[in-house]
């Protein structure tokens, strides 16, 4: 009896470290997307929206929370599809100020980094 | 005045057995189960129908034939082996949202459609143990291995080919009152599964399921070459008086993982699930004039989903980004159970068994929930009685009542697909649902004159009724011989 108790005693523990499985729960980033603008405009005044599309549940994230051409929000860990959509007011290098729709999009932008996952993305003005 | 029934064939088939059967899980102890011999030639069928599924994945039925022959033999005082082979073949009637074997093992994490349809189904079973007595020193090992292949011949052609291997090996002490036993099992499983689509205007997706309706988006649809990789171990830990009187005790302990695998992504693991159980059966039997038995049963099963958050392929090569576990599902079982009888001309034992049930399912984001718990209660009866000195009566029936205490299922109707949500209101409808069961079996057992051998016919029936206007109907036909 006394060599069995050890030997119990062996295999619970055997078996206690074999059947951990830690949870998993690191679920949420901060996503930070920072807009490149052509270095050829001065921007003063930036809008938009931007829309993260999980390519894993295809579900849709917005926020229209821009700041100093970046956006942020928080989003479950994965793989993005990034649009950008809005208008930007800026002056050009012969000092012309304009205002013109722009967007940004990509097909594949991770966002998984904890606890903050950056990404640039550059936008195209479109035609006035 | 009825004879006295065969006295192996009731020391085999008593439902006093009941009390012991998670003690003779380790081989050990299963060693020293019986005094005698008794092996089983058998063939049966089994019909089951449902006037609804009461969950789509497992179809409205079954129709199945058995092939089985089931020993135990004492090869001396201190030595005994066991064995068992089976083949089943059959078919499985109108499943749906489910593509693959052994649902209940690998659920959520399957492959599924809306179409579905009738499987055809073939297993193969063996098993083999042995035991032996070192002085005070049980020791026992065994082996179970069971192989199956279900698939479907029309669109969505789908093929499951599983194959389960258990090893267990135990040990037990006795002491002067009481056999103290430890056995640990180990379980490798793998399962490969395909659709295929002959008709090229009848291809439908094939989802990834993730647990409640969730659906992996990404890799749904033309992914359908699968296999999971699974196994586990348990752990079994036995007291058992000697004389079978007294307090007993049996703790489970077990963790399982299967993972999903896509083998047409390059072997990209997609999900895995992680189960993890704990099982007490502890009490009071005494066996004299009467039989007395008092015990709890109590289960509780942990399964958590880890869902792999996969990244752009680069030479068809996918980097996991981030692991998250977005499935959790709580299970809990407790009953406490009586059993009386006695075997002094016939064997008659009545059950009575009062439990409670509980289950909840989680998906994390976008969050979705399903509870329910019920509360049960079950009255049974066996009686073993000799027609003659050469044949024996089996009589069994138990009723069932089951009633559900609560129920919750919240799904973010707006981001599910409309026929999932049909799917989860249909399971849910059921899963709410009161059932009454009854269930009924006969056996006659006949010794041939001047023989060891004898032959036997069993017929058991069962009929559940849902509160939610449906029944099923379960029959089954075996006949054999004993020797």
């Amino acid at each position: 009896m006394k060599r069995i108790i050890p030997l119990i005693a062996l295999l619970i523990g055997a078996f206690a470290i074999t059947s951990c499985h830690k949870e998993q729960t690191d679920y949420y980033t901060t996503a930070q997307l920072s807009l490149v603008v052509p270095d050829t405009i001065n921007v003063r005044q930036i809008q938009g929206t931007l829309t993260l599309q999980s390519l894993n549940t295809t579900l849709s994230k917005s926020t229209s929370n821009i700041s100093n051409c970046s956006f942020s929000m928080q989003v479950l860990r994965g793989a993005y599809k990034v649009d950008v959509v809005g208008m930007i007011q800026y002056t050009t290098a012969n000092g012309k100020l304009q205002t013109r729709h722009y967007r940004a999009h990509s097909d594949y932008t991770p966002f998984a980094d904890m606890p903050l996952s950056s990404a640039s993305l550059p936008i195209i003005l479109l035609d006035e | 005045m009825a004879a006295t029934p065969d006295s192996v064939y009731t020391e085999h088939h008593s439902v006093w057995n009941c009390l012991s059967r998670d003690a003779w899980k380790n081989p050990a102890l299963h060693g020293a189960a019986f005094c005698t011999d008794y092996s089983q030639l058998a063939i049966d069928v089994d019909y089951k129908n449902q006037t609804d599924a009461f969950v789509l994945q497992k179809g409205i039925g079954h129709t199945k034939y058995q092939v089985e022959a089931d020993t135990y033999l004492r090869l001396s005082d201190r030595t005994a082996v066991w064995g068992k082979a089976s083949y089943l073949t059959g078919h499985n009637r109108n499943i749906k949202w489910n593509s693959v074997s052994d649902y209940e093992t690998i659920e959520p994490y399957i492959l599924a459609d809306t179409l579905g349809g009738r499987t055809e189904t073939e297993r193969y079973v063996f098993e083999g143990g042995y035991a032996t007595r070192l002085n005070k020193l049980l020791l026992g090992g065994e082996m179970m291995f069971r192989a199956e292949h279900e698939y479907r011949t029309t669109d969505p052609r789908m093929r499951a080919i599983v194959s389960d291997l258990t090893l267990r090996a135990g040990a037990a002490y006795q002491t002067s009152r009481y056999n103290w036993g430890a056995a640990f099992e180990a379980n490798i499983y793998k399962q490969t599964d395909n659709v295929t689509f002959f008709r090229e205007t009848g291809v439908i997706p094939e989802f990834q399921l993730t647990g409640l309706g969730a659906i992996y988006v990404r890799f749904s649809g033309e992914v359908n070459n699968l296999y999971f990789n699974g196994g586990g171990t348990q752990l079994y830990l036995n007291a058992s008086p000697v004389n079978g009187n007294g307090l007993f005790g049996n703790i489970t302990l077990g963790q399982h993982r299967y993972e999903r695998i896509a083998a047409s992504l390059n072997s990209l693991p997609l999900t895995k699930l992680y189960r993890h159980e704990a099982r007490l059966q502890a009490g009071l039997k005494h066996r004299s004039l009467h039989h007395a038995a008092i015990y709890v049963d109590a289960n509780y099963t942990r399964r958590l989903g880890d869902e792999n958050m996969v990244g752009s392929s680069q030479s068809n090569s996918y980097p996991i980004l981030a692991t998250l576990t977005m499935y959790k599902n709580d299970i809990l079982d407790a009953s406490i159970n009586a059993l009386y009888g006695s075997s002094q001309q016939a064997c008659w034992h009545v059950m009575l068994k009062a439990g409670y049930q509980q289950n909840n399912e989680k998906y994390v984001e976008p969050e979705r929930k399903m509870s329910y718990s019920r509360i049960y209660g079950m009255l049974g009866g066996q009686l073993i009685t000799g027609l003659s000195h050469r044949s024996t009566l089996t009589c069994s029936l138990n009723a069932t009542y089951i009633k559900n205490a609560d129920s919750e299922l919240s799904i973010p109707v707006l981001n599910t697909e409309t026929a999932v949500v049909e799917m989860l209101n249909h399971n849910f409808r059921y899963l709410k649902a009161d059932y009454t069961k009854l269930d009924a079996s006969v056996r006659a057992d006949h010794t041939l004159a001047d023989s060891r051998y004898g032959i036997f016919a069993e017929l058991r029936g069962s009929a559940v009724f849902c509160s939610a206007s449906d029944q099923e109907q379960h029959i089954s036909l075996k006949i054999g011989m004993t020797f």
